[in-house]
């Protein structure tokens, strides 16, 4: 009896682990049936008082769990004509997100802005995980400026 | 121990053998469902469709012109959907204090990330059911320091997003709720798009039959989707389509031009459509910017290996987001597919590209192709581009296809296009080849060009071409220091004035003329013109010969006779018998001109006059290298959409040059011209001493032989300052001349010289992979393209707005007919026609 109860032990924790090695497949975009969901994060730029004129900002995802498909433009009009640019290089060699943008209105923003929406699929069942270097912000004259860069998730439209 | 009895040994041996057998069938039941979607070819394996090969049959069999068939719920799909993401961050309330992030609602010198949605505090995992072992989070780092935050801005603003070395500031970490403490989560989340109660739920989505159903345009009685039906007379058939209208935007220094097309989609139907249009480009359109426009949001397109990009988009299109993505098909042949446009709603996809002009004889010429002409396919090719019915969806067999509108039917698709030219030098005189142009504003160096309203159907090439101060440019240099700190360059040599004094050689002459039903009608006349010119352009000691093929070839004689009058009287009276029918064999045409023996004497032109119609390119350019040998090819694009791409491919495979006859053009005198050119002889084995510069891969490898009348242009990287002299010398006959280049005399920046490096280079390992084994010449070309953010066969853009969330399954797949070129007959080219 003992022994008829080990062997349907065993039997069934081998039949839960090839279950699980099954679903395990799954991580990764490559395959179609791979957990799939698409995010956006809002980046922010606060600049306080100063003017921002420019920026360059570099994302990384240390998991590696997920790729951009779209860099969305900013709200202030100063940066809202065109989405920022994107370094391809950066992002196919290295898989950095590295950001920039100027503008050459007359009315810069000043205090939090959002400078740009990051829109990303995310794969499998892991998360991401991002790092966030500010690497300059500059005002109209190419001068630095003390700023801070934060990012948070995109709601609505 | 107590001996054990038959029937205990058998239920020993039979449990787990029963179990092990469940144990398999468990375990493939779970893979089942893993590759379900992934067996994307098991129906042309032989085994039963697959959810993704179903899902693709209904999306490419769903057609405006099918049958109606009522919605019916079929098998379910189950779909793990995942949760709406809260924010979770490591926490380090001081640090926060300290970046700055007071407001509390961003990362300051923390990490940013998603997590399952639930109810957290402060410096506590967040996450539903439990917390992930890795949470998604950004840490963000202090800014640099002032000097180099300032070279780094330079590097911004002249450089565009230049990476710079990632500088360590001090990291502060910080851990935040992205919510408010105290709020109820989950009544947040319902407010989420496609938000979920759990992480662990399952969704259901009932798909419903789409094989037979179709979008039904909206009436009268549903205004407000704009105009996409065009007023057109009684007499022709209004035909609802996605593209509303394209809009283009150039602008030309120097010899390159930089160009926005904008395509405005709309969705005129009472469903959600995908739209797919296929677009043609310049042939040495360096494509590198992408962005989509949904609502007054700019999403700029990311590039991506192709697969991984087809990939991405269909994962995006399943989930009911906004998509879209730009594949390459050919050089010169694009498709655009932009998924879940709601009724009613309107997406606007940017394409930028750069590329250079053609020269030739005191002229520069700006081309923008408007329509993708009807390709034929021989037999057992399916690598091709297929030309339809608006209805034959598939009946091409071929990998990408045209849908052509009849000739009764016209679409609201219009174009508008504006250019602007800065020539650098006086512009003496600008006309338009095919369209009628206005508000020809500018004078001096400058000119702006519209097209007018009244010619906006895009059924043919724009073709601009201005001529400069003088009988000739002078040799010219232009620079740029790109984004990586490199130089790049791209020069234009001019032949010295002196070959233009010297005579040629006696000549071998053959002219080869496509006789497929694409060439009927006014095509073929104006070839046979040119042909009947250049007969009697010929001298005495020449020879000539006359090709002409269809499904097969034929020719005038057994071999190329003397161009005595009555032998060229006799061959005008052969030419004139010929007419268009028939497939465009053009592999027959090339054996026939190419496979005989080289006469010793003579300098051998092959000219092949053709529309280019092809799906077979690269087949045609293979057996051009093959059986060349001492054989110059010299390419007429006939008709007013021709292939410039094949054109231009047989021209430089064939050391020859490319000339374009337009149905307006004169065909004798484009003929003069050509005999103009070759009455001189060439500037060959071109060497280049490039002075003080540093170069390096240079393109093309091999610097084509110079013509009189026509430059060519090389391209390369350097280093350090453009410095000294360039001289470039080469021979005619057996004396020496020589070209000398002033790098000084460069305009400025010219910031398309990049990515109009990369793509020669691209057009070169192209060229070369056709013929020379080197490598793993995709990845190359890959690589390079992912490098330099360009278009290219391995390589496309995708665009998904995560925000985006709309209702109901996939939508329907509509393709945007076009209409067949200008003077092309729809029933000979189109499959599925009344004709074919």
């Amino acid at each position: 009896m003992i022994q008829r109860i080990a062997t349907f032990v065993l039997i069934c924790g081998t039949l839960a682990l090839s279950t699980v090695l099954a679903r395990a497949d799954d991580h990764g975009c490559e395959q179609d049936n791979a957990p799939v969901r698409f995010i956006a994060y809002d980046i922010f730029i606060d600049a306080g008082k100063a003017e921002l004129g420019a920026y360059q900002i570099d994302i990384h995802d240390n998991a590696r769990a997920s790729k951009v498909v779209g860099v969305e433009a900013g709200a202030h009009e100063a940066f809202a004509d065109k989405p920022p640019y994107y370094d391809p290089k950066a992002l196919n060699n290295e898989g950095r997100i590295v950001l920039a943008a100027y503008s050459t209105v007359e009315e810069l923003p000043t205090g939090k802005t959002r400078v740009a929406r990051l829109h990303m699929q995310v794969c499998g069942d892991v998360d991401a995980d991002f790092e966030l270097d500010l690497i300059v912000a500059a005002d109209a004259d190419g001068q630095p400026i003390t700023a801070t860069a934060t990012a948070t998730p995109a709601e609505g439209k | 121990m107590r001996p054990t009895s038959k029937k205990q040994t058998v239920i020993t041996i039979a449990i787990p053998l029963f179990l092990m057998g469940a144990l398999a069938a468990s375990y493939f039941i779970a893979c089942a469902q893993s590759t379900q979607y992934a067996m994307k070819d098991d129906a042309v394996r032989g085994s039963a469709p697959s959810e993704e090969a179903q899902y693709r049959a209904r999306t490419e069999t769903s057609e405006l012109a099918e049958a109606d068939a009522e919605d019916e719920p079929v098998a379910g799909t189950r779909i793990q959907q995942n949760m709406p993401h809260a924010f979770a961050w490591s926490e380090d309330a001081a640090a926060e204090y300290e970046t700055g992030d007071i407001d509390g609602d961003g990362i300051v010198g923390g990490r940013f990330g998603i997590q399952p949605a639930a109810p957290a505090e402060v410096g506590q995992s967040v996450g539903t059911p439990a917390p992930r072992s890795k949470k998604e989070a950004v840490r963000t780092r202090g800014v640099p320091g002032r000097q180099e935050v300032k070279n780094l801005f330079m590097d911004s603003m002249g450089n565009k997003s230049k990476p710079v070395p990632a500088r360590r500031g001090r990291r502060n970490r910080l851990r935040e709720d992205g919510f408010a403490s105290g709020v109820d989560h989950r009544a947040q989340l319902a407010n989420y798009p496609g938000a979920l109660p759990s992480e662990d739920e399952e969704l259901w989505i009932i798909q419903r039959v789409t094989t037979e159903r179709r979008a039904k345009p909206r009436g009268d009685d549903h205004p407000g989707c704009g105009a996409l039906l065009a007023k057109v007379p009684q007499q022709e058939k209004q035909v609802p389509v996605p593209l509303e209208h394209t809009a283009v935007n150039a602008s030309i220094s120097a010899y390159i031009a930089t160009v926005d097309v904008t395509q405005k989609y709309a969705n005129p139907f009472d469903r959600k459509i995908e739209a797919v249009y296929v677009f043609p480009l310049p042939q040495n359109a360096a494509v590198n910017e992408f962005i989509m426009t949904v609502g007054d949001r700019k999403i700029r397109g990311i590039i991506r290996d192709r697969d991984e990009a087809q990939q991405i988009y269909d994962q995006a299109k399943r989930a009911g987001k906004v998509a879209s993505l730009l594949t390459q098909e050919r050089p010169n042949v694009f498709t655009q597919k932009v998924a879940n446009i709601e009724p009613c709603k309107k997406i606007d996809i940017n394409i930028k590209y750069f590329h250079t002009l053609a020269y030739d004889d005191g002229w520069y010429e700006w081309v923008f192709p408007m329509v993708v002409g009807p390709r034929f396919n021989p037999p057992g090719n399916t690598d091709g581009i297929g030309a339809v019915s608006r209805a034959g969806r598939d009946a091409s067999g071929q990998s990408t296809e045209v849908a052509y509108l009849a000739p009764n039917e016209r679409s609201g698709h219009d174009i508008s296009l504006q250019v602007a030219v800065d020539a650098g030098v006086s512009i003496e005189r600008i006309k338009s080849v095919n369209h009628v142009i206005e508000n020809n504003a500018g004078s001096g160096t400058e000119r702006i060009v519209k097209l007018s309203s009244r010619d906006s159907i895009p059924n043919k090439d724009f073709v601009l071409r201005y001529q400069v101060a003088g009988d000739r440019i002078k040799s010219a240099l232009l620079t740029h220091q790109g984004d990586d700190g490199a130089g790049y360059f791209s020069m234009m040599i001019y032949p010295p004035e002196e070959i233009g004094r010297l005579s040629r050689q006696p000549v071998e002459m053959i002219f080869v003329l496509d006789c497929s039903g694409s060439m009927r009608g006014k095509p073929i006349e104006q070839a046979k013109a040119a042909i009947t010119r250049g007969l009697r352009s010929l001298q005495a000691n020449d020879t000539f010969q006359v090709i002409r093929f269809s499904n097969s070839a034929s020719q005038f004689g057994d071999r190329p006779v003397i161009a005595s009058r009555e032998n060229i009287r006799d061959a005008v009276r052969y030419v004139e018998t010929l007419d268009g029918s028939g497939g465009t064999m053009m592999i027959e045409g090339i054996k026939a001109a190419l496979d005989f023996p080289h006469d010793e004497e003579r300098l051998r032109f092959v000219t092949f006059l053709t529309d280019g119609f092809i799906g077979n390119e690269a087949q045609i350019l293979a057996a051009i290298h093959e059986k060349l040998d001492a054989s110059r090819i010299f390419s007429f694009g006939v008709g007013s959409s021709p292939n410039r791409f094949l054109m231009n491919r047989m021209a430089k495979m064939g050391n020859g040059a490319v000339a374009y006859l337009s149905l307006n053009d004169s065909g004798a005198g484009v003929m003069d011209h050509f005999f103009k050119r070759i009455s001189h002889p060439a500037l060959t084995d071109l060497k280049i001493d490039w002075g003080g510069m540093q170069v390096s891969d240079v393109y093309p490898e091999r610097v084509p032989d110079l013509f009189v009348g026509r430059p060519v242009i090389v391209t390369g990287r350097y280093s350090g300052i453009a410095s000294g002299r360039i001289r470039v010398t080469g021979n005619v006959g057996d004396r020496i001349s020589e070209v000398v280049i002033n790098p000084h005399e460069d305009r400025g920046a010219h910031e398309g010289l990049a990515a109009v490096w990369a793509r020669t280079k691209i057009a070169d390992m192209v060229d070369r992979s056709m013929w020379q084994q080197t490598g793993d010449i995709a990845t190359q070309i890959k690589q390079l393209a992912l490098d330099y953010s360009l278009m290219s066969q391995f390589t496309a853009f995708v665009a998904v707005d995560s925000l985006s969330q709309t209702a109901g399954d996939f939508g329907t797949s509509v393709r945007v007919p076009v209409p067949t070129p200008d003077g092309v007959d729809y029933d000979t080219t189109v499959t599925g026609s009344s004709g074919s």
